[in-house]
């Protein structure tokens, strides 16, 4: 009788950057160990965009269109299409989409799960059809911001989840430490590296160090990050939207307000809708151009029809566009108007660069330490930025050997590969904290329990608080437990602040039913669990034989 | 900074050895990864994250600037400026264009072009030198238009490091041959923006080189990529004519048609599901929607689809590895079809970039950075030997370009008899072998009128009716309005 043949089955790693406006899915090939990207719809960038429409074939329930067909349908539906959908994971408002007069509700991590399970869906598809690649996903990294919330974190994860990714086998890993994965997979020398990721909606700089191991394969280590939530490409978009309005306003001598839909100026709500999603997409494509050209044309004619019909027609030039300082508030929040009023784009570059000097004061490092700098995220094209880093750092930046735009999702794909399969020889990552962390005490003082850069096993990070919290006053039955971050490390031993600059609250809860008992008597021990997806649970257990145990995840706000 | 520099065999990560496929329509770089020891692909597109980038070049006379690749493209409809397209397909002719106040050649425009292209490698490597380059060229492209391009590689500043030309079949068995899988037959498909045509080819080695003969060749002259936007460019034109009850479009709707369409190609020809696509006609005020059901779609694939798998069956027995490429292969229909007709096919790296590849191995070898043998094809489908006359004393003018396919169609070329006519005309054919000339034929002009010195004007063209069988075809054509064309017009077998 002969030996059956056999081999392992291997499942499929993908890597998703879900992006704020576009989303790329690459998966790692294990045929080749190459990430490649995956195209969705016949493009590798897919616009994070959904449609709701009523079925053709049941009124009464809904179809969706995705991507690029639904980014183009916003100019016409806005009520029924979601842009940006990753902006609003985090919020707990429900998300109301306009379908043929009917209303429908849903939950942002929902909106996301659907636009997830398309990618998913396409991703098996071409795997099986274009790859030759037979097996299900069993392991699927999703990137997210270096400075998204936990809340942020575990919506994203209940999207992933909707969309039939099996919870154990998705993980959750910093956007800029994917890029630098993608590049630092190849890389056979020592090196610190910069990674700046300059996205549709947010800003991270990432600082690790690649060293060779004894099989001359890289190690990488992420020493820090920081970064800047609600700063990205859109925002730079808005300064160019900002132009077109002001031409608009001066057409129509400031009667028409696009953004108050129940200003009485005889322009219908629809028409204002669909006239700010027209305005949003020609200030995009006018960014673009003027990233390669010294002057680009405008032209939405007519842009508003009625009462009276109004056409634009401007050219916009780079210097003008450089110059520009914003205006209007353009839809925008009274807090991120606030940041962005009289700003030009060399000052929001600025603030990026700010970032980067926090990220290397927290990794303890100097900026001629850095050895090469690396431009990713769909926005980093944009010339000013190599400008201002090449003044920076006295040295060019880098971009992606394949694309700025796919880099994070590529080094997801891989990132995905070195978790499933630890084993293997090849590049390996070493999870690390990434800021201190701990709680506030008498005071108003900064209690580190957690330090930065510290090695995450595999199964979690824990640690206890050296000494356990006691009760302040007689008989309290109750404390408060309050977790900070502190995101600008000095790394001096001086006793820190929760009211210092760079300590983020982060989560707090009290803990209830302490045994009553005199001041200083009563104990209670507190436990900091890091998961290696960053996210934090932290565990209070009163030490008394009849104590109580709280336990609370970051975003359980107090 | 030169290729030179290889003697020594150091490749650092700031040395660049490139490939480069310039298409007609789209052009891609690779270079040669020193971590990887691979050829490697490079985005190019500045942002649209794609391995390939048009090959087209604007001009803005405003602030005489000069702006390339995707951003030309979709600059197009909003300014009066003049655009480059079709560069690759018109070098040789030594065209020149005015714009403005100033002339520039097709070479310079080249030039600027590659200057750009190859410029982005700095996105890589900052410190980027580039010192070796190696250039993809059909196998039918003539000495004048690599002349020209060469040159335009010197202008934009690589002379240096320029290396020469690699058919691009030769590039595509290159990198087939790093694979470690591979056969002794090879069917090359191409579906290019201007024909399809497949190669079959057997490999034996010999001598230190590897001989890859061309058993079987085919081609479609009319069946590229090329026709299908067009034809998808009149449909979506007619959506947008329907739709507003125009009879004709403006300058404005026009340009915005033609990036619409450019814009929608993918979308329309790589997505298939049940309920078709949703077209949004968002430039236009108000801005609509057209339904194009998966029927509507199937029916344009249609006869597209017939096309290629008809000139796909010849292959259909053969036991080969098979590699797909050109820009037709990246369509889904296009796959499909490919994979009912022959199986499942061995589709190595994708479509722009197996070129660049295999032009930045050849490279490579040359210059001793990796080991392999030289490739050579040997096809007997191209024209190996030039069929021409003498004209004047002794000048040799030949009717056919050398390597060139025997079904590509041959230039005419214009002669005027430099004859009193007192004798019956004879004209000698001559074959330019690799030992001379060798007269094959004296054909009889009989007929051809004799109406003295410089006044008859007579058109010739060699046509292959087969790579072993030619004609020649010579035609009175007058002389303007003094002495109009007699009418005569025969054809000569050519032994």
């Amino acid at each position: 009788m002969g030996t059956l043949g056999l081999d392992l089955e291997r499942g499929l790693f993908l890597g998703i950057d879900f992006g704020t406006t576009n989303s790329v899915v690459s998966i790692y090939n294990f045929k080749d160990g190459q990430a490649q990207t995956i195209p969705i719809d016949g493009s590798n960038i897919f616009p994070t965009a959904i449609q709701f429409e009523t079925d053709p074939e049941d009124e009464n329930k809904l179809s969706r269109v995705f991507g690029i067909q639904a980014k183009e349908a916003a100019v016409i539906y806005p009520q029924s299409t979601i842009l940006s959908i990753k902006r609003l994971l985090g919020s707990d408002e429900d998300i109301v989409v306009g379908v043929d007069d009917k209303e429908y509700k849903f939950k942002p991590q929902q909106v996301a799960g659907e636009i997830l399970s398309y990618l998913k869906q396409k991703a098996d598809e071409y795997a099986q059809q274009e790859l030759n690649l037979n097996g299900e996903f069993s392991g699927c990294v999703i990137t997210v911001p270096a400075n998204s919330t936990d809340k942020q974190k575990k919506m994203t994860k209940e999207a992933a989840v909707f969309a039939g990714f099996d919870e154990q086998n998705v993980y959750l890993r910093l956007e800029p430490a994917a890029a630098a994965i993608s590049y630092a997979v190849n890389e056979r020398k020592d090196k610190k590296v910069l990674v700046y990721d300059f996205g549709g909606g947010t800003f991270d700089a990432c600082i690790l160090e690649i060293k060779m191991d004894e099989n001359e394969e890289p190690n990488i280590s992420i020493l820090s990050t920081y970064g800047d939530n609600n700063l990205g490409g859109n925002d730079v978009d808005k300064l160019v939207a900002d132009m077109i309005y002001e031409e608009f306003k001066n057409l129509t001598d400031e009667e028409i307000d696009l953004f108050d839909e129940d200003a009485d100026d005889g322009v219908s709500k629809r028409q204002k809708k669909v006239a700010l999603v027209r305005l949003n997409q020609v200030a995009n494509q006018a960014k673009e151009r003027l990233s390669a050209a010294k002057s680009t044309k405008v032209v939405l004619a007519p842009f508003i029809q009625e009462p009276k019909i109004v056409n634009l027609n401007m050219e916009i030039t780079r210097e003008a566009f450089m110059n520009h300082k914003r205006v209007n508030k353009l839809g925008d929040s009274d807090e991120v108007f606030e940041k962005f009023e009289g700003k030009t784009i060399s000052d929001m570059i600025d603030i990026t660069l700010s970032c980067i000097d926090k990220s290397l004061e927290a990794a303890g490092i100097k900026a001629e330490d850095i050895d090469e700098v690396f431009l990713v995220g769909g926005s980093s094209s944009i010339p000013i930025i190599s400008e201002k880093i090449r003044q920076k750092f006295g040295k060019d930046p880098f971009k992606s050997k394949i694309s700025p735009a796919l880099s994070i999702s590529q080094g997801a794909a891989q990132y995905c590969n070195m978790i499933m399969t630890p084993t293997v020889k090849g590049p390996s990552i070493q999870e690390k904290t990434i800021h201190p962390l701990g709680l506030e005490i008498a005071g108003r003082r900064f209690m580190e329990i957690v330090s930065s850069g510290m090695d995450i096993p595999k199964d979690g990070l824990k640690i206890e608080a050296q000494e356990p919290l006691i009760t302040n006053f007689d008989n309290v039955t109750s404390m408060a437990i309050v977790v900070y971050e502190n995101t600008a490390p000095d790394g001096s031993k001086e006793v820190k602040f929760v009211n210092a600059e760079g300590m983020k609250r982060l989560a707090g809860t009290s803990l209830r039913g302490i045994p009553q008992a005199e001041r200083g008597k009563e104990k209670v021990k507190v436990i900091f669990n890091v998961g290696q997806d960053n996210m934090l649970k932290v565990t209070a257990q009163s030490m008394s034989t009849d104590g109580v145990v709280t336990e609370l995840s970051v975003d359980d706000l107090y | 900074m030169n290729r030179l520099d290889f003697k020594d065999g150091a490749l650092t990560e700031e040395k660049f050895i490139i490939g480069v496929d310039l298409g007609n329509s789209r052009a891609a770089v690779a270079y040669y990864d020193i971590n990887t020891k691979k050829p490697t692909v490079f985005d190019v597109s500045g942002g649209y994250s794609k391995a390939s980038v048009p090959v087209a070049v604007e001009y803005i006379p405003e602030n005489d600037e000069w702006i390339f690749g995707e951003y030309a493209v979709l600059n197009r409809p909003v300014g009066g400026e003049v655009i480059f397209e079709d560069i690759i397909e018109n070098m040789g002719e030594g065209k020149l264009y005015q714009i403005g106040s100033k002339t520039v050649s097709l070479c310079y425009v080249l030039s600027l072009f590659l200057k750009e292209l190859i410029g982005s490698v700095k996105n890589i490597n900052p410190k980027a030198q580039i010192c070796a380059v190696y250039v993809s060229a059909p196998p039918y492209m003539t000495q004048k238009a690599k002349d020209e391009i060469k040159k335009a590689f010197f202008m934009a500043g690589y002379e240096n490091s320029f290396m020469g030309f690699a058919d691009e079949r030769e590039c595509v068995i290159s990198q087939y041959f790093e694979s470690e899988h591979r056969q002794n037959r090879l069917l090359l498909l191409d579906y290019g923006e201007r024909s399809i045509r497949g190669n079959l080819f057997s490999f034996k080695e010999e001598n230190d080189k590897i001989i890859a003969e061309c058993d079987l060749s085919l081609f479609d002259k009319k069946g590229g990529t090329r026709e299908i936007y067009a034809k998808l460019a009149n449909l979506f034109e007619s959506y947008y004519i329907e739709n507003n009850e125009k009879s004709f479009l403006t300058e404005y709707e026009k340009k915005e048609m033609s990036i619409f369409a450019y814009e929608h190609n993918d979308l329309f020809l790589n997505r298939y599901n049940k309920s078709g696509i949703k077209l949004y006609y968002n430039f236009c005020c108000p801005p609509f929607k057209k339904v194009v059901s998966k029927a509507e779609m199937d029916s344009f694939v249609k006869p597209f689809e017939l096309r290629l798998k008809r000139f796909l069956k010849t292959f259909q027995n053969e036991d080969c590895d098979i590699l797909a490429f050109g820009g037709g292969f990246e369509q889904l229909w296009a796959k499909s079809a490919a994979r009912e007709t022959l199986g499942d096919y061995n589709a190595v790296g994708a479509a722009a970039c197996i070129i660049a590849c295999g032009a930045c191995i050849i490279a490579c070898r040359e210059l001793g950075i990796v080991k392999g043998l030289k490739i050579e094809i040997y096809d007997k489908q191209q024209i190996k030997e030039e069929i021409g006359i003498i004209v004047g004393e002794d000048k040799f003018i030949s009717l056919c370009e050398k390597n060139t396919f025997w079904w590509q169609e041959q230039k005419k070329k214009y002669f005027i008899i430099d004859d009193s006519g007192d004798e019956d005309y004879r004209l000698e054919i001559f074959k330019n072998t690799k030992s001379g000339l060798v007269r094959v034929s004296v054909l009889n002009l009989d007929g051809l009128r004799k109406n003295g010195k410089k006044t008859v004007r007579l058109a010739m063209q060699i046509i292959y009716e087969s790579c072993e069988k030619a004609k020649i075809q010579i035609k009175d054509i007058g002389f303007g309005e003094i002495e109009k064309s007699t009418g005569f017009d025969k054809s000569f077998a050519i032994p």
